[in-house]
């Protein structure tokens, strides 16, 4: 499966346009980590628990997406977009999407 | 009597729980429901999160569609999503609602674009933002994107 | 010329985690509980550590608004006030710590130490006793409580019990709250920890060593009572109130006899007879109507 934030996959030619896939999870960090992310605010710098939390997050979210697309027939993912939100306190949602294609 | 007053408090979070347990089930599957009815209705037309139509040679008449939802949880969704936020993880109360949420923004995006006659929406953009407001959970959720009308 | 179609996706909803919502639910529900029993049992072990350094008197004002003896009277309490100072022994109770006894006309046969020093012997008790040794025995344990601070340990484990409760659900915290400060001086029904009696029932029995010279009939008492539960067979409602409070009688007689042997404490004396007023109780016995125990 070939993800692209382009339109095109350069060399390639699209065969098919198979239309909107999408993948999203909410994701709710725990007490322990937000006990340690308010220590931390103290001195600043990277969240190192959050930052792992959302990427993981977010591979699942991409990862869901591409579950969608091969559902679809589809062998790459053009134009992906990623979207991070805050749903209620302390739950975020990723959300990752992008069009489905066949290309050559 | 007098016991029952005083967990009165428990008792009444307990018939919360029972009754938006109950209600958002149901309400969630007659959603499900009447989206995979829909989706399945406004099969034709396609959407694209490209910025240009396939087929640039062809001429369209373009024009702005939106489609929008404010989505709110059930009382057993954020009960749940409370203790979610305790020990962390998917809160998968909130994934099934989002879910439900977002394909009725596409929906809603497609009938405005079948409305205008057209056969796809390129460039589809999604926006999540959370509703301000005291004691209500809600969230509102918008797709958008260009409807294309083939000019003959 | 690549062709467009949106495909109808499968059923399958790739983005709603697989999801039993009532099961998670009460899995974490269940997590929740263990951890609030654990904070509540932390608590508990702190409030009880640290109520022992509540000054006494401090002890006493909490007693006075909500301690009440259930059914006094009056004539026996200044004979028993008078043999519990005896009873104090050479070394005295601790600076500002008083004794108030109360005699309750209860039938049940038992006896209650609580905050701000106050005993409670009730007149099940005295019938069941013939000898003032064995009164002694059971005053100087409750004395022993009393000097040890353990009803007020008690109440600061309660109390943070209720404080913990009142977290989950208002009306579970006031209900605990208002079972140990009750109006019906619930305040002598705090139970005490195995560890606490044992170590009551060693001081009672030194106190009446010193005082008579010997311990004979020091256990008079705590027998009648094994006595009456092994009537009452097993029947939960019948045995004596005294054995739910207190428990394993055997054990405790035996561990008494030990001590008593390793500190050479005769095990035989003269019996002291019960006091005027206790006896005239204790004759009466027959009169009034029989004893619901």
């Amino acid at each position: 499966m070939i993800l692209t934030n382009i339109e095109v996959i350069p060399g390639k030619r699209v065969v098919r346009h198979l239309g909107l896939v999408q993948g999203s999870t909410v994701r709710a960090k725990n007490v322990g980590r937000d006990i340690m992310a308010s220590l931390k605010n103290i001195v600043g710098g990277e969240l190192k628990g959050y930052t792992e939390l959302l990427n993981e997050a977010r591979e699942e979210a991409t990862e869901r997406m591409v579950r969608q697309a091969q559902a679809a027939g589809a062998n790459a993912v053009l134009n992906v977009r990623f979207s991070t939100s805050s749903i209620t306190q302390g739950a975020a949602e990723l959300f990752a999407y992008g069009t489905a294609v066949v290309v050559e | 009597m007098q016991t029952f007053l005083a967990f009165a408090d428990l008792i009444v979070f307990a018939v919360l729980l029972l009754v938006g347990y109950i209600a958002g089930r149901i309400a969630e599957r007659a959603h499900y429901a009447s989206i995979r009815k829909r989706e399945k209705l406004f099969e034709r037309v396609t959407v694209f999160s490209n910025r240009f139509p396939p087929t640039v040679s062809q001429p369209f008449e373009a024009s702005l569609v939106c489609g929008s939802v404010v989505v709110s949880q059930d009382y057993f969704k954020a009960v749940a999503a409370g203790l979610y936020s305790i020990f962390g993880g998917r809160v998968r109360s909130y994934e099934s609602l989002l879910d439900r949420a977002r394909r009725e923004s596409v929906l809603r995006m497609k009938y405005a674009a079948m409305r205008k006659g057209a056969s796809m929406i390129v460039n589809v953009k999604f926006q999540t933002s959370q509703v301000p407001g005291r004691g209500v959970g809600a969230v509102e959720l918008i797709a958008y994107g260009t409807a294309l009308r083939p000019v003959a | 010329m690549s062709s467009w179609s949106n495909p109808q996706l499968p059923q399958e909803e790739v983005n709603v985690g697989e999801s039993r919502p009532l099961l998670s639910f009460f899995v974490m529900v269940a997590g929740l509980g263990a951890l609030i029993l654990a904070c509540a049992l932390v608590l508990m072990l702190f409030a009880q550590a640290i109520a022992a350094w509540l000054p006494f008197t401090a002890e006493q004002a909490v007693a006075a608004r909500f301690f009440k003896p259930a059914e006094p009277a009056a004539e026996p309490e200044a004979t028993l006030q008078k043999l519990a100072q005896s009873l104090v022994g050479p070394q005295g109770l601790p600076a500002g710590m008083t004794l108030q006894v109360h005699y309750s006309v209860l039938p049940v046969a038992n006896a209650s130490a609580t905050v701000g020093g106050n005993i409670t012997i009730y007149r099940g008790l005295v019938e069941a006793i013939d000898s003032e040794n064995a009164l002694a025995m059971v005053l100087a344990h409750e004395i022993a409580h009393i000097r040890h601070r353990d009803p007020v340990r008690s109440l600061g484990r309660g109390m943070a019990l209720a404080v913990v409760m009142s977290a989950v659900s208002a009306g579970a915290g006031s209900a605990v709250a208002d079972w140990l400060l009750g109006s019906a001086g619930n305040l002598s029904v705090l139970g005490f920890s195995r560890s606490q009696e044992a170590r009551a029932d060693a001081d009672a029995l030194e106190a009446v060593a010193q005082r008579y010279g010997h311990v004979a009939g020091a256990g008079t008492f705590f027998e009648e009572m094994q006595r009456r539960a092994s009537q009452a067979g097993r029947a939960a409602e019948s045995v004596p109130v005294f054995m739910r409070t207190h428990p394993a009688t055997d054990d405790r007689l035996h561990r008494m006899q030990l001590l008593a042997a390793e500190r050479r404490w005769a095990a035989e004396g003269t019996l002291t007879p019960l006091p005027p007023a206790l006896q005239a109780i204790r004759d009466a016995r027959g009169t009034k109507a029989p004893p619901a125990e």
